[in-house]
């Protein structure tokens, strides 16, 4: 069984998103709310979200993204505050869908299968067609 | 080498924005009012000028979005690459394909597009797995490398229902929600528009009536009912039109359905991908002895808006002829595991407690509201006869209903709703076997029992007050076919 993690370089672009976003939400805060005391509960809230968003909750999250790909089946180990595993077996995967974005980290790989999807998020070019080359030849060329 | 196809340009439309097609209205507005004037054009254009450079760029993006759609098609695979920045790329094994789905609708076909819908057993709801609008000179390639019914001498079982049978079918399964969902799909496309236009015809229709018709009855209430008749017309017009030319045929495979006139429907549906067979009947239905029989297979009734019909009417004497022909399953009319008799308050109690419900509605609506009173009487009148026929229709589902083990398929008679339902499918087909029991179930030893079969969308057959030995022996005997 071959363990695939999920590549970090996306960590960064969702945290400088995520920070941008925060930015607006206070600024608009500031701007749109009259009373002093809601702004200030307002923003100290989404302030609190964006740090623990990006300093805990994204990198526990990327770190925690496991794929054991095996000869009959794919494990998905994720979860932040609840640790969750999802196993399918590669005989009951129906179709491949692909994801690939020009930047390192951003491949997805979607397996359709009986009853639901198992999705494999953020993987690195290698990886995402080291999974692609192994599963390819079980589901497509079966 | 595989050759690469775009789709239909249409498509650059559905791709430019969802919903394009409604500037119509202001452009139709904009005709209406303009005189064939050069010095008019002039400054019309020189006023909207950047309206129509947005219009321009949305067009351009949903060319370029088209030009990055291809499509390909191979002995083992079809694929779709889509998308700019993000490629998206679905390959679909063709051996996995549970149906396949070509549409030719009417106002689609001087384009000489076509809708292709391929599905298989994944996901987790009713939608299509690729959807595809193509030239029809593409589709018919695409369907080149799909396993059809092509050889005539290999047809095992041909049948054309005549056209009373449609009617017949069109009229049972048309209903005044039917009716009401078409018109809401027309009003949420056409907005302001079609609702003006539907609640003035309303109006004036009610208003004539009531000078025609001398009577007590006030004009709401004739609305009413003209409304939920127009409504029930439109969804049997809409069946007529869906169902008519209803024709299907098969070999040792693939099953091939052809329906529809304005728009022409084919759907290849590969046997072996069947989930079971569901044999449909209402309490008039029952009355004259005939059925429709249809089936559960991902992508064939679910996107479509089409029952999932194999046999639009049959009747129950000509069934297992038809059944063993095109599935080789049969219908049991005896019952292995029944409920009894004396279990029917576990059927009628929802349906009984609802019409006494409705009884002092009158009342209480009349001591609030004293000018609503015919109102009030004309509501309860309504509401109370869906009620009984609910009543009538426990009833006889408690005298049908049960489990049976028939020539190595299992049988489920059940009722959902108003409707009475036979589902047949292999006992290894059984996903989820479920047994629930009430506190007044546990004193009397009776269980409800639910039984899954594998699909795309769950569906529950549910058999209430089952002896609890008999539920135990019918998931024994489900095993034993494991």
């Amino acid at each position: 069984m071959k363990i695939y993690n999920a590549d970090r370089t996306p960590l960064n672009i969702i945290r400088i998103i995520t920070a941008v976003l925060t930015a607006v939400i206070i600024i608009l805060c500031r701007i749109i709310i009259p009373f002093l005391t809601l702004m200030i509960v307002l923003i100290s809230v989404f302030s609190a979200t964006g740090i623990i968003l990006i300093f805990f909750y994204f990198p526990a999250m990327f770190r925690n993204l496991e794929f054991y790909v095996g000869e009959n089946t794919v494990k998905k180990m994720h979860g932040v505050f609840f640790r969750r595993e999802q196993t399918i077996n590669i005989s009951s995967v129906q179709y491949i869908t692909t994801a690939v974005c020009g930047l390192e980290g951003f491949c997805f790989i979607i397996l359709n299968v009986y009853g639901g999807i198992m999705i494999l998020p953020f993987l690195s070019h290698k990886n995402f067609r080291a999974i692609l080359h192994e599963l390819e030849h079980d589901v497509i060329r079966r | 080498m595989i050759k690469l196809y775009h789709e239909h340009p249409l498509k650059i439309l559905k791709y430019s924005a969802k919903n394009i097609w409604l500037l119509i209205f202001p452009l139709i507005r904009g005709i209406r009012a303009y005189r064939l004037d050069v010095n008019r054009l002039y400054e019309w254009f020189r006023g909207s000028w950047f309206d129509i450079l947005i219009i321009l760029i949305i067009l351009l993006f949903g060319y370029i979005k088209w030009k990055f759609s291809l499509i390909s098609v191979s002995n083992n695979t079809i694929t779709h690459l889509r998308g700019i920045i993000f490629r998206v790329r679905t390959d679909i094994p063709i051996r996995n394909i549970s149906s396949v789905t070509i549409e030719h609708p009417f106002h689609l076909r001087i384009f000489r597009a076509v809708k292709f819908y391929a599905d298989t057993r994944s996901g987790t709801k009713a939608s299509n797995d690729m959807f595809l609008l193509l030239k029809r000179r593409t589709s018919d390639e695409i369907m080149k490398k799909i396993p059809s019914v092509s050889r005539h001498d290999s047809i095992k079982y041909s049948h054309k229902p005549k056209l009373y049978l449609i009617f017949l079918f069109s009229a049972l399964f048309s209903s005044s929600l039917s009716g009401i969902i078409y018109i809401g799909a027309f009003f949420f496309q056409a907005g302001e528009i079609a609702k003006d236009i539907i609640l003035t015809s309303i109006d004036i229709i009610s208003a004539e009536t009531s000078k025609f018709i001398i009577s007590t009855i006030p004009p709401v209430i004739w609305g009413i009912i003209i409304f939920l008749l127009s409504t029930w017309i439109i969804s049997f017009i809409v069946n007529l039109i869906r169902y008519s030319g209803f024709s299907i045929r098969h070999d040792s495979d693939i099953i091939e359905i052809k329906c529809g006139y304005l728009t022409k429907r084919r759907f290849n549906i590969f046997m072996k991908k069947i989930n079971y067979i569901d044999i449909r009947q209402n309490v008039i239905m029952k009355l004259f002895r005939v059925m429709s029989v249809n089936i559960s297979c991902s992508g064939y009734g679910s996107n479509t808006k089409n029952l999932p019909v194999l046999v639009p009417i049959i009747t129950k004497r000509t069934l297992n002829e038809n059944l063993s022909d095109i599935v080789h399953a049969r219908f049991s009319i005896s019952k292995q595991y029944k409920p009894k008799i004396t279990s029917f308050w576990q059927y009628i109690w929802f349906s009984v407690i609802i019409s006494a419900l409705i009884l002092p509605l009158t009342s209480i609506i009349t001591y609030f509201f004293p000018p609503f009173h015919q109102l009030a009487v004309f509501v309860t009148v309504m509401a109370e006869i869906p009620a009984l026929w609910s009543v009538v229709v426990k009833l006889t589902a408690l005298c049908t209903s049960g489990i049976t083990f028939n020539d190595g398929y299992i049988q489920i008679n059940y009722s959902k709703g108003f409707s009475f339902h036979t589902a047949i499918a292999e006992p290894e087909k059984v996903a989820k076997f479920y047994i629930k029991q009430s506190p007044f179930q546990r004193i009397f030893k009776k269980c409800t029992v639910s039984i899954y079969f594998g699909s795309e969308v769950s569906v529950r057959h549910t058999v209430k007050a089952i002896p609890v030995d008999d539920a135990q022996k019918i998931l024994d005997t489900i095993n034993s076919y494991r």
